[in-house]
């Protein structure tokens, strides 16, 4: 595979430009990675592949071996371990609250107590996902750090 | 809550059972014994009794998540228990257990394991609303700051 490498003039005129005589698994890749760089994740819905910006989602959940990510707008699966995406995710207010689920702070509607020193974040469209007793203080000082 | 969350609020329990019984015997011993003179050592009485009522506190404690079920049954395990030791500590303290008595120091027991719960509940509200506070201006603060870059690249353009 030749690989070419063009200066432009400016950042706005940056781009990748994948060339191929028909959409491989390979180019697949290069083409998720080549997305995933610009503060987005590639969720699949229907095995359709679509950009993901970290702003849109809501929360992750890990249900077997498969990890979704839930936005306004639907649920795409995330070809990605729950573990990795807590790394990545950190930095853009995303804080692993349960053993299944990472919530999106800026998402987060409010919190309120549940049962036995749990808690409970309804996120901005209604839904609620439960803070365990073991993230709640990680939970806690992300959010009073800022 | 974890470990050390979890020991913090049995420390708190255990002032507010403390403060939960000293109300219960000077309303209970107005009834019952209003003529009645407690020596000095009656004042050790409620620390003692919210030390041993705190332990049973910890059949809660879970290094996993509990369900709704599982909660529950503890929770029900713990109120049987703290009622047995406030009836095992009364009568190691020589009361008289008549049915009267029983079902007034029962009636106090329920009383105060439901305030307390109702404090613990408290706290957790308290907290909770700490975190919304902080949330809010973190909300804020970050919307300010992506309008702020909008507008930079807006006047770059």
């Amino acid at each position: 595979m030749r690989v070419t490498i063009r200066k432009v003039e400016s950042e706005d005129a940056e781009q990748v430009v994948l060339e191929c005589v028909r959409m491989n698994s390979e180019f697949a890749d290069i083409r998720n990675y080549c997305l995933s760089k610009d503060n987005a994740l590639i969720g699949y819905e229907e095995n359709r592949a679509k950009q993901l910006h970290y702003h849109e989602i809501l929360y992750l959940e890990a249900l077997e071996d498969r990890v979704f990510a839930y936005t306004q707008s639907g649920v795409y699966e995330i070809k990605r371990r729950l573990y990795e995406l807590e790394e990545l995710l950190r930095p853009y207010h995303f804080v692993r609250c349960s053993k299944a689920f990472i919530i999106h702070l800026l998402k987060v509607d409010s919190i309120y107590p549940a049962l036995n020193g749990r808690y409970c974040a309804r996120m901005v469209n209604g839904e609620d996902v439960m803070i365990s007793r073991k993230y709640a203080r990680t939970v806690k000082q992300r959010i009073m750090e800022g | 809550m974890d470990r050390k969350d979890f020991l913090k609020h049995r420390l708190l329990d255990f002032f507010m059972i403390q403060t939960g019984i000293s109300v219960a015997v000077a309303l209970i011993g107005s009834v019952y014994a209003p003529d009645h003179a407690l020596p000095y050592g009656a004042f050790l009485m409620p620390s003692v009794y919210a030390f041993f009522c705190t332990l049973p506190t910890l059949v809660t404690y879970a290094s996993k998540e509990l369900s709704i079920k599982a909660l529950l049954l503890r929770k029900a395990l713990e109120l049987f228990l703290i009622a047995l030791v406030v009836l095992i500590l009364t009568y190691l303290g020589g009361a008289w257990l008549n049915l009267p008595t029983v079902l007034a120091i029962m009636s106090s027991v329920v009383v105060i394991y439901v305030l307390v719960g109702l404090g613990d509940y408290y706290i957790l509200k308290a907290n909770a609303r700490q975190m919304n506070e902080q949330l809010r201006q973190l909300q804020h603060h970050m919307q300010a700051e992506e309008e702020g870059q909008y507008k930079k690249k807006q006047r770059t353009e």
